[in-house]
């Protein structure tokens, strides 16, 4: 059985998302499929699982071509998609063994359940792949681990011969990590193909028989990962430099420290962070998923307990994310949809969020035209709702809702997820804008063409932990990726 | 996954469809009052509609409270049990403690309060379920008020341990549920000051866009630094000071202190925020759509009542009223 994404042609409206895209899977095989963020790597595997059908090119198994109308075509083809967020497919309040058995449950359609039998089914399929878990407890209960797990096992056991993974080992620890690319020998043994996307290139060296890069949506490149190497996947990826319009030079050698932290733990076991950041300076913390970078960043806002900084010299408290406001500290969260902006609110109530007193409608308005014309946000009208905007504007409106006062530090956590091409070098002038008013910028983001792009200085994260600092201006997109490779390995095999 | 979506056509919604879905609930209103002036020739005079807001003014009380509540993404119902405790606060400061006008007013207001910190804290602090711990809440509060009369009503000259009690309700206390000015019922001018400071407090000021901002998105709102915890707390204990306010009126309209009073309240206060909530289908709980949401079961009631429409059947039209206004606004499709 072989699984062919043959010429796959797709696009959402703004220009192709994929273009010509091919991969083949192998039973038994580990497929990297490595790319950056918009390469296109999360559209092709939405198509491999059902979820969109491409407008051009076809999906063939085993020489047949297959029309997936929906994911449950793609399951019953046996080809079976896991996404980053595992919690998606499982029922939190049910037990481990109802979870794991739901689908077996309803091919019997047995009227009665026998829950003995059923605990013990669940245990012999976890042990099978060397998981011991309590099969009662409920899958709430579970670590992020234990739940990508059990959604393993549960498609394998389903009968899926294909498995993609979106990035499976971003949350896990060394020891999970190991026992995870266990559990994939044993799934190659049985004969199963992967696919495995991961920005850890010393992960997909060891696992992967097989390297697909894709960039801007086409494949750039395919070949035994023993015919490769790491600087070659990378300038795949990355394409060289000539893209990236850089920041300029900062020639401001004068300024003063405006935000410092020192000795900040994100928690008890992790060691303490000391940082500095200058007047109008911006500070990207480059971290692979799972470097503890959203944690440092909510951290900084006051999300996870109180901490000490150092604020225009004078030592502050903040201990929540109101006193984190009020001591001049913006922040752009990660989910957007969820954490930054209200879908059913207007443009207006967004921009003039922290107005005070009496709502005054028309100043409100002349404020909200004015922010919309010099950021071109789109629709202009300040009454549209902000549910109803693209992303790119959607994510400039999270972002304008902070200009209305002066801040002394404005927090970034990977502002450009998720958003189209042309948005983005506009947002780029929004945050550079935000830090010629003096207001210094912290970046957080696993983007290395976005590390470039904008920052003064570049600090490399891994767990939960600063380990080296880079000039933008000395350093190539290639470098950084592997170098924040390093540490990311350094740290696991240690 | 709004890309998903995007595959998808988008169903064009018909602009006429849409304004009856839209203003659906309001065309009830128009409707209903327009039947029963048809079929009735004293509906629409001058006294009947002061009637009709009369009675309306104590519920609509309560569903202000009930409105806040929601605003934060809460829900109270508790507030019939403070109605009722207030009611008797009043009750026993002017007859058991023979207390002038201010203290009469302050002691329920502050009971009023008290139950919304406790509110607050069991949805806040404790993380209860806001249905769950509301409606533990009115039971005891319920309780506390049967507990203090011990059951009975409280009223001028009833017996007391040193005889008959000598406090009486005083006029000024009176004058609240039913004096009049300028031919307009004091009770009903309170109420309408009091919608209005309401609207005014959650559509004008930046106060009451937070709290609208909490109730959207509470995650969303704290990461703006907007203390979420705070204004949830506000939202609970202005819905008891209104409840407060409710049962304020209340005792000076029957002029004793009866328990329990404020229990039959609660529903009608209920639907009408939800009615409210319902009006604009915009699933938006709001000030002018709560008003004009008791005003519908006010008309309702009273027209009922006026085709001789038995007082247990009434409720089976109230309620599917509350059915087709809700359903007009989340049938909506283009939102």
């Amino acid at each position: 059985m072989t699984l062919k994404l043959r010429d796959i042609t797709h696009d959402f409206g703004s220009g192709p998302v994929l273009q010509k895209a091919h991969l083949t899977i192998h039973p038994g095989e580990v497929h990297a499929l490595l790319g950056m963020n918009g390469a296109g790597k999360s559209t092709l595997m939405h198509i491999a699982a059902g979820l969109y059908s491409p407008l051009e090119g076809e999906v063939v198994i085993d020489g047949e071509r297959v029309v997936f109308q929906n994911p449950s075509d793609a399951v019953s083809k046996g080809v079976v998609f896991l996404t980053q967020e595992v919690d998606r497919g499982l029922v939190p309040q049910l037990s481990v063994h109802e979870n794991l058995t739901v689908s077996l449950l309803k091919k019997e359609r047995a009227i009665l359940f026998n829950k003995k039998l059923n605990r013990q089914r669940a245990r012999l399929l976890l042990a099978e792949y060397g998981l011991t878990l309590n099969v009662d407890l409920p899958v709430s209960r579970l670590s992020l681990y234990e739940k990508q797990m059990l959604s393993i096992v549960r498609a394998v056991s389903n009968q899926a011969k294909f498995l993609l993974l979106d990035e499976p080992t971003a949350a896990f620890d060394h020891k999970e990590a190991e026992r995870f690319y266990q559990v994939v020998r044993k799934l190659q043994n049985q004969g199963i193909g992967i696919v495995l996307i991961s920005h850890k290139l010393h992960e997909v060296f060891s696992l992967a028989e097989v390297i697909t890069v894709l960039r801007g949506g086409r494949t750039i490149l395919q070949r035994p990962s023993g015919e490769t190497t790491p600087e070659e996947v990378v300038e795949a990826m990355t394409g060289g430099e000539s893209i990236i319009a850089r920041r300029a030079l900062p020639n401001d050698e004068s300024k003063q420290v405006q935000f410092e932290v020192r000795e900040l733990r994100l928690d008890a076991e992790r060691p303490e962070i000391d940082l500095q950041i200058k007047e109008g300076e911006i500070l990207t913390v480059f971290g692979l998923l799972g470097s503890g970078k959203t944690e440092f960043a909510e951290k900084l806002f006051g999300v996870r307990g109180s901490y000490r900084a150092i604020i225009k010299g004078e030592e502050q408290r903040i201990g929540s994310t109101s006193e984190a406001v009020r001591r001049g500290i913006a922040f752009v969260p990660e989910e957007r949809g969820r954490h930054g902006i209200w879908k059913r609110e207007d443009i207006r109530t967004h921009l003039a969020l922290s107005f005070k007193g009496l709502i005054s409608k028309s100043r409100e308005l002349k404020y909200s035209r004015d922010l919309i014309a010099s950021f071109t946000i789109r629709p202009n009208s300040p009454s549209h709702l902000a549910g109803k905007l693209s992303g790119g504007n959607q994510q400039k409106v999270a972002i304008a809702k902070w200009f209305a006062a002066k801040r002394e530090l404005a927090i970034f956590d990977e502002p450009m997820k998720g958003i189209d091409v042309a948005a983005r070098e506009a947002i780029f002038q929004m945050i550079e804008s935000l830090a010629d008013q003096g207001t210094s910028i912290l970046y957080f983001t696993a983007e290395p063409d976005e590390a470039l792009r904008i920052s003064d200085r570049i600090l490399i994260l891994a767990d939960g932990q600063i380990q080296e600092e880079f000039d933008p201006f000395d350093i190539t997109m290639d470098e950084l990726l592997l170098a924040a490779d390093k540490e990311a390995k350094t740290v696991e095999h240690s | 996954m709004s890309t998903v979506k995007a595959l998808q056509p988008v169903r064009a919604v018909n602009p006429v469809t849409g304004y009856i879905f839209r203003y659906g609930a309001i065309l009830i209103i128009i409707a209903v009052i327009a039947f029963f002036s048809i079929v009735n020739d004293h509906f629409l005079t001058y006294n009947n509609l002061k009637d009709i807001l009369k009675a309306i003014s104590i519920t609509t009380f309560l569903a202000l409270g009930v409105t806040f509540s929601l605003v934060v993404d809460g829900f109270d119902v508790s507030v019939g049990s403070t109605t009722s405790l207030a009611t008797i606060a009043a009750a026993s400061a002017l007859i058991l403690h023979r207390q002038e006008l201010f203290i009469t007013i302050l002691i329920p207001l502050l009971c009023g309060v008290l139950v919304g910190l406790f509110n607050a804290f069991l949805v806040v602090k404790i993380k209860l379920p806001d249905l769950l711990a509301t409606l533990a809440v009115m039971y005891i509060v319920n309780g506390i008020q049967m507990t203090y009369t011990k059951g009975y009503s409280i009223y001028e000259g009833m017996p007391g341990a040193a005889g008959e009690q000598t406090g009486r309700f005083i006029p000024s206390f009176l004058f609240i549920g039913q004096g009049e000015v300028i031919g307009i019922p004091v009770a009903v001018v309170l109420m309408l000051v009091f919608v209005l400071i309401a609207y005014l407090f959650l559509e004008k000021t930046t106060l009451g866009r937070h709290m609208y901002m909490v109730g959207g998105n509470p995650e969303a709102a704290n990461l703006f630094g907007i203390p979420v915890n705070r204004y949830r707390v506000l939202a609970y204990v202005i819905s008891g000071l209104f409840a407060s306010i409710g049962g304020i009126v209340l005792a000076s309209r029957i002029g004793t202190g009866q328990v329990s009073a404020g229990a039959p309240l609660l529903m009608d206060a209920v639907a009408s925020a939800y009615i409210g909530y319902a009006l604009f289908g915009d699933k938006r709980p709001n000030v002018v759509g709560t008003l004009l949401g008791s005003i519908l079961i006010g008309v309702l009631l009273n027209g009922l009542t006026m085709m001789n429409v038995p007082y247990f059947a009434q409720d089976i039209i109230k309620g599917s009223i509350l059915v087709l206004a809700l359903a007009f606004s989340f049938l909506r499709k283009d939102r």
